[in-house]
């Protein structure tokens, strides 16, 4: 009993710990190795969770041949059983929602980036980002016909629902979650150390000299936020079906800014870095969480889930000011030449003044 | 409300996201003072505006300052005043919600109809609002516009080296800014309390108005921000109400019209007002020349 007790906490946490590495490290992708500021992270992340829900809902109508109120109870008794006794739509649904998900935010993100090409300042671009979310947001949250608006779309299936009972679709799920989170930091690793990823660096440090050697800035950028993008994207939509709910107001900026929170308190540009912040912030949320419903039974008035930020707030703070490199701060590249010579590269690890 | 953040911004190159939660904590002075005090509306405004703007203060020189020293880009200054807000914004969710005293609650004050005027019911408090607004910014421009102290922060806007060399004490016009833009928040979040409800998250809803209303003024310009905050307010309440009795869109949207009008301003005109003021005036220059 007590067993089972610690392998489902153990797992609830991986996966939550999954879906943040993966959005931690598209946003070290977009700021730590290019400087984009991108305060829209959670658009992105919500446009996959929201594609998930709608596709999930209309193709269990499509495969019942049915014409269900899709917010309603039977609505969600449909999409169970339909994805208990058909492989194709379990499976199927997940797929599509994967590339539904992942090219709607990618698209989007191109749309906003190519729009706000002209503006050279970069926290405007940071603003923009951050008034579509909450654009979309509300957008998601009005509108019926998404997500059934207010109230969020319950009962998305577990893609592995016809193997067996929910316990096992769970582990596999979760299984599934841990293979996308691993090949996207593999395949991060490899382009950030390629010749691809110093174009990016040196893009980061001087514009104006990244661009005198012929690189195309502005198609760099949108290359950079289409495949950021699109990884939020896939997050969201594996957020979307573990939790098996989407709602729009889980999708508020303060999400964004915990994205940030890992990526700044593990450290910038660099890959390790942003994942020991994930797994940072993940910990402090899970043991929040915990501690939530131990003071409840004590009858101590603290609300643990506002302490929380008090406790994020400060350590960014400290971060910020102490180590403003993060916890692991970047180190120089590794290239051929450096391991034969050694020489000390320039550490980025500190603001320079402007 | 506004006013403040493109203050801070234009004199100290702080995008100061802490701002709103002078907002809150106004709010809940107000609140506290109106409920617990016993106190009328019109004594809330100097403690208000103290309160405000020590914590504005007491913030420049614990996190600002500091990061400045170190040499901190725009970027991790709006980072670390976005911690700061949470901070805030939290510590008041703690205590409010403590016994669930303060989340929601509307103040105890008795609005009374002084007259009609073409249909509008005219309040008192409305009386006391708009004058007490109005004569905040106008007074703010005369001191910033005729006063020694108001020259010298404008100077330090336009290039702090430069003001420092001549003289001027960037310390003092940080306080004094701060003073002013983290008093005029709270002064605005307490009598803004009086029409919606205390809330933590008051100033997180004014954020984007007040982010909006900033942009539409160019972000470095005083009276841009003005007239971008009346368009604002208009636009949210008059246009949407056009557009709800006329398309049908659901007044829910409310919300996205600050929003919209900050994704149009800044992709097609990042300038703002101010900017097509600014290009009119260069041409008519070129055009005499």
């Amino acid at each position: 009993m007590v067993l089972d007790q610690i392998i489902s906490i153990v797992i609830s946490t991986g996966n939550f710990y999954a879906i943040w590495l993966i959005l931690t490290l598209s946003l070290n992708y977009e700021y730590g190795y290019n400087g984009i500021l991108n305060f829209g992270k959670v658009l992105f992340f919500g446009l996959g969770a929201f594609a998930a829900g709608y596709v999930a809902a209309n193709l269990a109508n499509l495969f019942a041949g049915m014409s269900v109120d899709m917010c309603s109870a039977q609505a969600v008794q449909l999409r169970l059983e339909t994805a208990k006794t058909n492989p194709v739509f379990a499976v199927g649904s997940f797929l599509t929602a994967l590339a539904a998900g992942s090219i709607l935010a990618g698209l989007i993100g191109l749309l906003l980036t190519s729009s706000t090409a002209r503006i050279k300042e970069g926290f405007i671009l940071g603003i923009v980002l951050l008034a579509a979310g909450e654009t979309s947001r509300i957008v998601v949250r009005n509108y019926e016909p998404i997500v059934c608006g207010y109230h969020g779309l319950v009962g998305i299936p577990n893609p592995f629902l016809f193997i067996g009972d929910a316990q096992t679709a769970t582990y596999y799920l979760s299984a599934l979650i841990w293979a996308v989170a691993a090949i996207n930091f593999i395949i991060m690793f490899k382009v950030t150390r390629s010749p691809y990823g110093r174009m990016l660096k040196a893009m980061r440090e001087n514009e104006l000299a990244a661009e005198s050697f012929g690189k195309n800035i502005n198609k760099v950028r949108r290359q950079v936020l289409f495949i950021g993008s699109m990884m939020s994207g896939v997050a969201g939509v594996l957020y979307a079906y573990y939790i098996g709910f989407v709602a729009a107001d889980d999708f508020t900026s303060l999400k964004t800014f915990d994205i940030w929170v890992a990526m700044l308190l593990g450290g910038v540009g660099n890959h390790v870095g942003a994942a020991s912040g994930a797994l940072l912030v993940t910990v402090l949320d899970r043991a929040t969480r915990t501690l939530r419903g131990w003071l409840a039974t004590l009858n101590i008035p603290i609300e643990m889930l506002y302490v929380r930020w008090v406790i994020v707030g400060i350590l960014m703070l400290i971060v910020l000011m102490y180590r403003p490199g993060g916890l692991i701060p970047e180190g120089p590249i590794k290239t051929p030449a450096y391991r034969l010579f050694g020489f000390n590269g320039v550490r980025w690890g500190r603001w320079k003044r402007s | 409300m506004a006013l403040g953040l493109t203050l801070t911004l234009a004199i100290l190159r702080i995008p100061n996201i802490a701002h709103a939660e002078y907002v809150t904590i106004g709010a809940y002075v107000s609140f506290t003072l109106i409920n617990y005090g016993g106190l009328q509306l019109w004594q809330v405004i100097v403690p208000s505006f103290l309160t405000g703007g020590a914590i504005a203060i007491v913030s420049y020189y614990t996190v600002f300052k500091p990061l400045k020293k170190r040499g901190a880009s725009m970027f991790i200054l709006m980072v670390a005043s976005f911690a700061l807000a949470l901070i805030f914004r939290y510590i008041i969710y703690t205590i409010a919600g403590i016994g669930n005293w303060g989340l929601g609650v509307k103040p105890k004050i008795v609005t009374n109809a002084m007259f009609r005027l073409y249909g509008v019911y005219i309040t008192d408090i409305l009386l006391m609002a708009l004058p007490t607004s109005v004569i905040a910014m106008t007074a703010l421009y005369l001191f910033i516009m005729r006063t020694r102290t108001g020259k010298q922060m404008r100077a330090v806007a336009e290039d702090q080296d430069l003001a420092v060399a001549s003289g001027i004490n960037p310390e003092k016009i940080a306080v004094i800014t701060l003073m002013i833009s983290g008093g005029l928040a709270s002064v605005a979040g307490s009598f803004w309390v009086i029409f919606t409800h205390a809330h933590p998250d008051v100033g997180l809803e004014a954020l984007l108005r007040m982010i909006a209303a900033s942009a539409l003024g160019g972000f470095y310009s005083y009276p841009g921000t003005v007239a971008g905050a009346i368009i604002v307010s208009f636009s949210e309440n008059t246009i949407m109400d056009v557009l709800n009795r006329g398309f049908g869109l659901s007044l829910a949207l409310k919300p996205l019209m600050p929003m919209a009008i900050i994704i149009l301003v800044l992709i097609t005109r990042p300038a703002g007002l101010s900017g097509i003021v600014l290009r009119r005036k260069r041409t008519l220059q070129a055009e005499g020349e």
